[in-house]
């Protein structure tokens, strides 16, 4: 990894190397100051001169880093995609209108390469906007904005630039990976988003720049002729659209709405001329987006509805509880009122008990009278019985 | 040639000549706002430079006085940092406290010039260093948790071959 690195930046030169050696030697004797208390736009100041593939890497080494670098990396994704997208307008605005005439034009090379760079930003920014927007996040694939770059300063200082497909063939493999390892390995492990329209953006050329695409690519394998008038041409369209990115923002969107009005209208007699593979993904991916999108909105309204449902059971839920609580309480009440009672009933009860026993006591004791007079009884019931036997002995004698 | 002078926080007075102070917008913006040609005896404060930092960034001045003006900033999209001249480099073989001092008064006083060449140095510095290379270098602390650094990591294995 780190030799891939280093050889990507061979042209350091040697008094550089042996200087930043011996600084490297120096930072061992610690001195009060730390790169990180810099304040945001120094560290910016120096990053800018640092590959983005090597900033998106070095966002590993701590949280400030990661936060630097992260801005920096969605900042330059997002002019970069502003900056193609009127550059290509500003070129279009300068061709022909009829393809076929557009192909033998002096800028139809540069034409190719800077919608395909427009189109290539716009399927990334499909993919990741929605999770920068939400901070879940970064544009990390910092070696596509360094490829764009490249590509850009190509266009600027080459006069007769090569085809198209050779010159943004990296960036379309670039691209293509970052967005399919987000798809599988990132996106899944991402929160999910739910799909609002806040995050379908307006592409306002997206159709037009799919038509003329194709056109595009279909005329790479056309000569073209008037190479010597291009670069005069180039030169202030460069200009043109640089200084409108900073100055007159407001105009250049007027412009641009009106070359979205003129160019929709050719790119929808057009739009069904031939296909390859950008339109067709770009298509699927639309019309998955909308279908997951129509997907999504059903499920959130099904939760939404079975959500009140059961906020209105579990008012409902509530209530009967309260009814049950009040219930109880009620017994609750009533059980002490037993419970009193049969305290009261506990104590009568040891009062008669006592009752008795006293009565049972004074009960003996006049038993054990009565046995005394017993004998006394027996006897005269002896008598008793004596006399009929003695009368009977009478009557007998 | 007129001069004025320029105290830095720590209260030393240096005297330097009006083109060399003009070279930070700072100053320039001072002086042409104040209509400051030439000495009045009431020297210019500078808070926030010390005297160390001030002669250094007073000696580098006076060695680019004569340089052409840097073009409007255009080009940034080109990130040359092999185009320091040697006397530059010479100049920042300085240690890492002073060179960061030095961006910061750069910074302050607005000198673009010197601005560019120290964050170039530090850049230089910085390039193709692995992230545990720049983290020693500048002694800063990994401070993410594992789960963080693993997110990142996966990140940055896109464009790995497998």
């Amino acid at each position: 990894m780190d030799q891939k690195r280093s050889t990507s930046s061979p042209s350091i030169s040697k008094e550089f190397e042996s200087s930043s050696s011996s600084s490297l030697e120096m930072s061992i004797q610690l001195t009060d100051r730390n790169l990180l208390d810099f304040p945001n736009e120094i560290l910016h100041e120096i990053f800018k001169f640092i590959s983005f593939e090597q900033i998106s890497k070095m966002r590993i080494v701590c949280h400030r880093f990661n936060r630097v670098c992260s801005d920096l990396l969605n900042k330059e994704f997002n002019s970069l995609l502003n900056f193609t997208q009127q550059f290509f307008q500003t070129v279009k605005s300068q061709m022909p209108r009829r393809e076929s005439a557009r192909r033998k034009h002096a800028l139809a090379r540069e034409y190719d390469i800077i919608e395909t760079l427009n189109m290539r930003l716009t399927l990334l920014q499909m993919t990741f906007s929605k999770h920068i927007k939400r901070k879940q996040c970064c544009f990390f694939p910092g070696e596509i904005i360094d490829e764009v770059y490249r590509i850009l300063n190509y266009i600027k200082h080459t006069p007769v630039v090569n085809r198209a497909y050779k010159v943004t063939d990296e960036l379309f493999d670039l691209s293509t990976m970052a967005m399919e390892y987000f798809k599988e390995f990132i996106e899944p492990k991402l929160p999910d988003v739910n799909y609002l329209i806040l995050d379908y953006e307006p592409y306002p050329n997206l159709s037009s720049s799919l038509s003329s695409l194709e056109k595009g690519i279909s005329s790479n394998n056309n000569c073209y002729n008037g190479n010597s008038s291009k670069a005069t041409r180039l030169k202030p369209i460069f200009e043109s659209s640089m200084g409108n990115n900073s100055n007159n923002r407001n105009k250049q969107a007027i412009d641009n709405s009106k070359l979205i009005r003129l160019s929709d209208d050719k790119s929808k007699k057009e739009s069904f001329v031939s296909l390859d593979s950008f339109v067709k993904s770009a298509t699927i991916r639309l019309k998955r987006l909308e279908k997951s999108n129509t997907e999504h909105n059903k499920m959130s309204r099904t939760i939404k509805s079975s959500m009140e449902s059961s906020k209105r059971k579990f008012c409902e839920y509530q209530k009967q509880l309260r009814k049950h609580q009040t219930h109880l309480d009620e017994l609750d009440r009533k059980l002490e009122g037993f419970n009193s009672k049969f305290n009261q009933i506990l104590e009568d009860l040891s009062k008669i008990k006592e009752i008795i026993q006293k009565q049972t006591t004074s009960s003996f004791n006049e038993a054990s009278t009565q046995t005394d007079e017993q004998p006394v009884i027996g006897d005269s019931l002896d008598c008793d019985i004596q006399q009929p036997r003695r009368k009977r002995q009478k009557i007998s004698d | 040639m007129p001069n004025i002078k320029l105290q830095s926080s720590d209260g030393e007075i240096f005297e330097v000549d009006v083109e060399v102070a003009r070279m930070s917008n700072t100053l320039r913006t001072m002086l042409d706002d104040l209509g400051i040609e030439e000495d009045d005896g009431e020297p210019i404060p500078v808070q926030n430079v010390n005297s160390a930092i001030l002669r250094k960034v007073i000696q580098w001045a006076t060695y680019h006085k004569n340089d052409p003006p840097t073009p409007e900033d255009d080009d940034a999209r080109e990130k040359r940092t092999d185009d320091i001249s040697s006397w530059d480099a010479d100049f920042l073989k300085v240690d890492q406290g002073t060179l960061f001092e030095i961006i910061l008064a750069a910074n302050y006083l607005d000198i673009k010039g010197l601005l560019d060449v120290t964050c170039k140095t530090v850049a230089n510095m910085i390039r193709g260093k692995t992230p545990e290379e720049i983290r020693k270098t500048f002694n800063i602390k990994n401070d993410f948790t594992p789960q963080e650094e693993e997110q990142i990591r996966r990140e940055n294995e896109w464009c790995e071959e497998k």
